[in-house]
């Protein structure tokens, strides 16, 4: 028998020996670990983000989407399919439940904003009174409007810190007007920085009164959402119950499978949220598993264009004592040496890409997004391309400890 | 010492045979220097396959150094091969873009019995021996034909073997690095290594001791030409 550590130093510089080839043959099982690495990070960094962002968020939050949910999913108001059977008159219903604290309803546009000479195109979300309560937003500066405000469709506008600093640099934004499309709106508050959120920018919004933009800008009379705070996070069911009964009484509705909305509490929402970046995280993996298939077919190619050259030392290596398993071994080895490298070099590449990924998306979103892969999945890699290796690696090496050495001896 | 009993091979098409070897019987004794002369079709090369192991003879029985060897497993084989034989072949067969050094020790990567600082220390003694004590860390295309063939020679001597096997071991060689590489043979024949030497020309095989002369499958002891 064959000593392991001799084939594996002969193994190295055979392949030493071909650096341009074996870093070629190895490429695609690099690209296939290294991709391997950033679905994986990307997939966990995505999961952190969002329970962190839902988190920070509140998670005595329960959301009202118009329209009934398919299944367990989302409503299909999600997807951009105008429903309108949420009123204004239904989050205020909602504010008034017993287990509830404030309900704000959401309807929301986007035009020009305009001060002077400077000029933004921004989001412009309509609230109640009750917003600062729903989305624990502290007012910077001036105050938030209120319900006699909202009442009288008061061209009144509350900005958010970044939309304010550009467009009034250093100057107090207070009693100033700014036009949107066209109208004038006085400035009253300023929002204090909230930072960026996966559900919007809040820091460059423009929020007013719900009325008056239904009736201003959007000319509806409905909402987009409503979003309400439960007075603690252990009566959410409750909370959840009790929203969906008052707007079943409100809306006529006899049998909840006629419903035309869905509530989802915050924990519901983050739980699709997780299946759908789970789902993704495990197509795009499928993808990178033929990519390593591949990869793995290049293996085999590469090991048997090999062989055919190395005939001859085959069969001086049987003539000189070698047995059949001690070529089958020298193949093997040499094979899965090959993965290996390339496996531990995908590690650094996807390692070094996976944490400059993240440093663009926190340098250019806001988000705090981090690179995060533990050393069981970076064994997991390193050990799928060992296995490729050996996988791949396993015909070549059958052949070649199949030849005949005296056809060998003689192979031209 | 070797020995071979009416050593028979055939080979199988279908329902023909081909008869090669028919009825081969020799001995060689410790410390002999034997030519075994043939021209291509004498079958020539099959018994070269069978005394070095590479084959089995059909019928017949073949000894090493007392011991049956015709009817062995594969694996057995190349363990005997490993211990008892060494190769030296007309087109050297040394492993490109590997030093000289590394290809006399080749051997011992398959003899578990001798670690690699001795083999490393052996095949240094050995080319030191055969003048090459300077090549050592050369590849094989940085060296003439002879110097191949004198590393081929310290590459066959590495394991201690019981008999040296040299196949045309002056083929590929001119005129005149065919002298040093017999003179080499000679003087290891009077160092007591047993030398089986295949051959085509009876000039070379006139360095041998004892001349064994193949025809048609049929082998006769000739008395040696005087040198």
């Amino acid at each position: 028998m064959i000593k392991i550590i001799v084939i594996i130093r002969s193994a190295f510089k055979d392949l030493a020996a071909n650096k341009i080839r074996s870093f070629l043959t190895m490429l695609g099982i690099i690209i296939g670990i290294s991709s391997v690495i950033l679905v994986m990070a990307i997939g966990s960094g995505a999961q952190q983000l969002i329970v962190s962002q839902v988190t920070k968020m509140g998670t005595n939050i329960i959301g009202v989407l118009p329209g009934k949910s398919e299944m367990q999913g989302m409503p299909i108001s999600v997807m951009g399919v105008t429903i309108t059977s949420l009123k204004q008159e239904d989050a205020e219903a909602i504010a008034n439940l017993p287990y509830i604290i404030a309900a704000s309803p959401y309807a929301t546009g986007r035009d020009t904003v305009a001060y002077q000479k400077e000029v933004r195109i921004s989001d412009l979300t309509g609230v109640s009174p009750d917003y600062p309560i729903v989305e624990e937003a502290l007012v910077e500066r001036g105050y938030f409007f209120n319900q006699r405000q909202q009442s009288s469709f008061a061209r009144v506008a509350v900005l958010g810190h970044t939309l304010a600093q550009e467009l009034f640099g250093n100057l107090d934004p207070l009693s100033k007007n700014i036009r949107i499309r066209g109208r004038t709106f006085q400035v009253i508050g300023v929002l204090a920085e909230k930072g960026n959120t996966l559900f919007g920018k809040v820091d460059s919004q423009v929020f007013m009164p719900v009325t008056t933009i239904q009736k201003d800008l959007l000319g509806i009379d409905y909402v987009n959402s409503i979003r309400a705070k439960a007075t603690d996070s252990s009566k959410m069911n409750l909370a959840r119950v009790e929203i969906e009964n008052l707007l079943r009484h409100r809306h006529g509705i006899k049998s909840a499978d006629k419903d035309d909305f869905t509530v989802q509490t915050m924990t519901q929402m983050l739980d699709i949220l997780k299946e759908v970046t789970g789902a993704i995280q495990a197509f795009l993996l499928l993808v990178v598993a033929i990519s390593l298939l591949v990869g793995g077919i290049g293996i085999m190619n590469i090991m048997l264009a090999t062989l055919s050259q190395r005939i001859r030392e085959v069969g001086l290596r049987k003539a000189l004592g070698a047995k059949d398993q001690d070529i089958f071994l020298q193949f093997l080895v040499e094979s899965s040496l090959l993965t290996l490298i390339g496996g531990l070099l995908g590690l650094a590449f996807g390692v070094g890409a996976g944490i400059a990924i993240a440093y663009l998306i926190r340098l250019l979103t806001g988000f705090a997004w981090y690179f995060s892969i533990t050393f069981s999945q970076m064994i997991l890699a390193v050990g799928v391309a060992l296995i490729i290796g050996i996988l791949f690696g396993l015909y070549p090496a059958q052949k070649a400890a199949k030849l005949n050495p005296i056809k060998a001896l003689r192979y031209e | 010492m070797i020995e071979a009993r009416n050593l028979k091979k055939e080979y199988r098409s279908g329902s023909v045979v081909t008869p090669v070897l028919e009825g081969v019987s020799f001995t060689i004794n410790q410390g002999e220097f034997v030519a075994i002369v043939g021209i291509s079709g004498s079958g020539k090369s099959t018994l070269l396959n069978i005394i070095g192991l590479l084959d089995t003879p059909t019928s017949g029985s073949y000894l090493i150094d007392g011991k049956q060897v015709n009817d062995l497993r594969k694996d057995e084989m190349a363990h005997l091969r490993n211990q008892k034989i060494g190769f030296v072949f007309q087109r050297y067969n040394l492993l490109p873009r590997t030093s000289v050094l590394e290809n006399v020790i080749l051997p011992t990567l398959y003899n578990a019995q001798i670690k690699r600082k001795e083999a490393e220390q052996k095949a240094k003694e050995l080319l030191d021996k055969l003048g090459l004590s300077h090549r050592l860390d050369n590849r094989p295309n940085e060296l003439s034909g002879g110097e191949s063939q004198r590393v081929a020679v310290a590459r066959a001597l590495i394991n201690n073997p019981s008999l040296i096997l040299a196949d045309e071991p002056t083929g590929n060689l001119g005129y005149k690095n065919t002298k040093p590489i017999m003179d080499i043979f000679q003087k290891l024949s009077e160092e007591g290594n047993t030398i089986l030497l295949v051959t085509h020309s009876k000039e070379i095989a006139s360095y041998a001791s004892r001349v064994l002369n193949l025809t048609k499958g049929v082998i006769k002891e000739e008395a040696p030409s005087a040198s």
